[in-house]
């Protein structure tokens, strides 16, 4: 019994005791329970403010950390690579594939339907020209370029037809395009820079052909020989784009040079370039350029010359500048070249040839144009001929791809040559398309 | 002598005032010259740098950054530029040959004045090197190059052009510092502000006209159904479309999320097959009228996103993803 009364004691005092730390604990001061509830709501809220801090700091700590990682990541990287490629080797030798120049492999082909049925290389598929294009950094200012083009070549069109492949170095050479004081290095083979077209590469053409002129006049390939040219940016007050190009290249071009050609043909030739660029408005540009070329030759060849001037007006929608784009181009050409006739006097004799061509960009891929040629054939030599051939073209290109492309030109050509008076009227299909690494566009597509 | 000196005083001053006059275009020309590949790049660089920089993009916002012409007269800007600010990787493909023709050593891919701001950002869908092939259309072989479309990027573009503006003017680098700081302060809760905002359309998914967006869809929580190009850089035939507007009515999706320098009327057809909407987003600073800060780029994408939604729905919200997303 006394046990009991004494656990009944021990039991009152300690609800007597626990009631009392409760009530210290929860608020001395508060005592109503509306009160209590409401403390407890509002601590509540402060934990759910300091709980969306802390996410928030929590996020901020992951952003962080996943950049660090990143950065940590490079640089373990690099510390691999650089442990790799060190004198003592982790594993790894050499350089392997690492430093191999940018490889792109275009191929050019076509095909025509012509009224011409009396040449070989007219009414056939061709495969017109597969051209190996390797580029690398030489060094920090410098880079090299090679080029090499393959192309099916019908020896006499006129005659039975036989083809033949003509593999060629078609440009080969180092470019320091920084030197000092704005100026420009090139030496080996390169396109030479005469107008505008010259410089574009045959799968780089805006239509099937060449235009008539550079055919005459730097040859049915263009212009492309073995020499040294030096360019400059010339300081002006008007703060004006202009660059004079001077290039000292050899004459002996052969027959794949027009103006150049002469069996007594003298080393070198010169030739200057100088291109003024102006924009006009917010998408539009006018660039003008003049260009001289000059050779001799001993022999019945004397010396001769060519004068070129080029204009291109290029302008894109400024609202859609992906889609609707505008070019205009024209080349000029003015040759003199003197002749010894058997006698010890000189035969002068002038020619003169002009291409013009507008193209429109109607749809982000599609693009159509107009060209017009007229041209004197300024190398008798080669030619046998003496008045002027005159043609119009128009065309479709369709991009299908960036690295596919669809061409389809009608030609209508006027010429007069010796013995054989006629037109001709074609269909010019070309399909052109690259692999490997991604090609600089030319400067006729909106890409 | 001293006489004739003080009569002349008021001749002197103005001399001096003269002689300040022409200093002071030299004082102007001491801030850092700054080119930019685009818009984008170009106002980031001013909120770092400030009235200590001058600059200007060679791009127009509308522009697609991968088919820029590069003109002479950008040979004439970098010439002049103390910085050249790109995207680095193979986002601009017209760069290096630019670069070669403005014959500036220092502007030279590792060179000092060649700012990629592509360091330090982690990029999304980067390519197995085994896979790399043309027949997955334009890929980028690094990854995906629209990283500016993620607002905390810009934090950290803001910090690699504020190391490199304290290279060439390291008088104010503390200045520079201070505004990376503030501009990543204030990324931080223009984003964090955005993505609450965004929260209707929280998992929601979108078709995207071009791969332009996953920076942006990541960020926001959305989630891609498809694209209108069956691959980068591929316009789409007709049995795409309508196979892409199937889908869309399938999924309940509704938005197509289309850039300025895409086909409009083909995302337009898209959206009308498929009784859905275009939204025309701007993808860089300057490419809509009224987009001119970065920070004002994603108010008016995720504003448009929003506002296009609730066009499309009324008042109640895109539909979740009920199916797994291709």
């Amino acid at each position: 019994m006394r046990s009991t009364l004494a656990l009944g004691a021990a039991l009152a005092m300690s609800c007597v005791g626990f009631e009392t730390i409760s009530a210290e604990a929860e608020e001395p001061s508060v005592d109503t329970p509306m009160g209590n509830v409401k403390r407890l709501a509002e601590r509540v809220e402060e934990m759910e403010r300091l709980r969306a801090e802390d996410q928030r700091r929590i996020r901020e700590l992951e952003e962080k950390h996943e950049t660090d990682r990143y950065a940590a990541e490079s640089d373990e990287a690099s510390a691999v690579e650089a442990e790799a490629t060190g004198s003592e080797g982790g594993g790894v030798s050499g350089q392997g594939n690492l430093l191999n120049p940018a490889i792109t492999a275009f191929l050019d082909m076509g095909g025509s339907w012509s009224s011409d049925e009396d040449n070989k290389a007219r009414n056939r598929f061709t495969l017109r020209e597969a051209e190996l294009d390797f580029r690398a950094a030489v060094s920090p200012r410098a880079d090299g370029v090679l080029v090499i083009a393959i192309g099916e070549e019908i020896k006499d069109p006129f005659g039975d037809v036989e083809t033949d492949w003509e593999f060629e170095v078609e440009e080969g050479y180092l470019d320091v395009h920084t030197l000092l004081w704005d100026l420009a290095l090139k030496a080996g083979k390169f396109r030479a820079s005469f107008g505008r077209n010259n410089l574009l590469h045959t799968h780089d053409l805006p239509q099937v052909t060449r235009p008539l002129a550079v055919q005459a006049f730097l040859g049915p390939e263009g212009l492309a020989t073995v020499g040294a040219s030096l360019s400059w940016l010339v300081p002006n007050p008007w703060d004006r784009y202009v660059e004079l190009a001077a290039q000292v290249v050899n004459a002996d071009g052969g027959s794949e040079s027009p103006i150049l050609i002469g069996p007594g043909a003298e080393n070198p030739a010169v030739l200057s370039h100088l291109k003024l660029f102006q924009d006009v408005g917010d998408t539009g540009s006018l660039e003008l350029g003049t260009s001289l070329l000059y050779s001799r030759a001993s022999g019945d060849f004397d010396e001769s010359y060519v004068l070129g001037a080029d204009a291109t007006y290029m302008w894109r929608d400024p609202q859609k500048p992906d889609f609707r784009s505008l070019l205009l181009q024209g080349e000029f050409f003015w040759s003199r070249s003197d002749f010894l006739d058997t006698f010890g006097g000189i035969i002068r004799d002038d020619n003169l040839g002009v291409y013009v061509f507008g193209q429109y960009q109607f749809a982000q891929n599609w693009y159509a144009g107009i060209r017009y040629d007229y041209t004197d054939f300024p190398n008798l030599e080669v030619r046998h001929q003496t008045d002027p051939d005159w043609a119009i073209s128009s065309y479709v290109t369709w991009y299908l791809f960036e690295s596919l492309r669809l061409r389809l030109e009608y030609q209508h050509l006027d010429r007069d040559h010796v013995g054989r008076d006629d037109t001709e009227d074609a269909i010019l299909l070309g399909l052109t398309f690259y692999i490997g690494s991604h090609p600089p566009h030319p400067y006729w597509v909106n890409r | 002598m001293s006489r004739d000196m003080n009569e002349s005083s008021p001749c002197r001053r103005m001399l001096t005032i003269a002689v300040v006059a022409a200093i002071m275009p030299s004082f102007a020309l001491a801030e850092v010259r700054v080119v930019t590949t685009n818009p984008t790049l170009a106002d980031l660089t001013r909120q770092i740098g400030g009235e200590q920089v001058h600059v200007e993009s060679l791009m127009r916002g509308p522009e697609n950054p991968h088919n820029v012409i590069p003109k002479p007269s950008f040979v004439m800007k970098l010439r002049k530029a103390d910085l050249f600010v790109h995207l680095g990787l193979d986002a601009e493909p017209w760069v290096p040959n630019l670069l070669r023709s403005a014959r500036q050593a220092r502007l030279l891919s590792g060179g000092t004045g060649n700012i990629d701001t592509s360091t330090g950002i982690v990029l999304l869908e980067v390519p197995s090197q085994g896979g790399l092939t043309r027949a997955l259309g334009d890929i980028h072989v690094y990854g995906n190059t629209h990283y500016v479309l993620d607002p905390l990027n810009g934090i950290v573009i803001g910090q690699t052009i504020a190391r490199a503006l304290t290279r060439v003017e390291p008088r104010h680098a503390s200045l520079f510092d201070e505004r990376a700081r503030e501009l990543e302060r204030g990324l931080r809760e223009l984003t964090e502000k955005l993505t609450q905002a965004m929260e209707p359309l929280a998992e929601a998914r979108v078709v995207t006209y071009h791969r332009t967006w996953p920076y942006f869809l990541k960020r926001f929580k959305l989630q891609k159904l498809d694209e209108v190009e069956p691959k980068p850089g591929i316009a789409p035939g007709p049995r795409h479309i309508a196979q892409l507007a199937e889908e869309m009515k399938r999924s309940g999706v509704g938005l197509v999320i289309v850039e300025t320098f895409s086909n409009q009327r083909t995302a337009q057809r898209v959206a009308d097959l498929s009784k859905g909407r275009t939204v025309l987003l701007a993808q860089e600073v300057n490419a809509v009228p009224g987009v001119e800060t970065f920070q004002a780029l994603f108010q008016y994408n995720t504003e448009a996103l929003l506002a296009a939604n609730r066009e499309l729905n009324g008042t109640s919200t895109n539909p979740p993803a009920t199916e797994p997303t291709r």
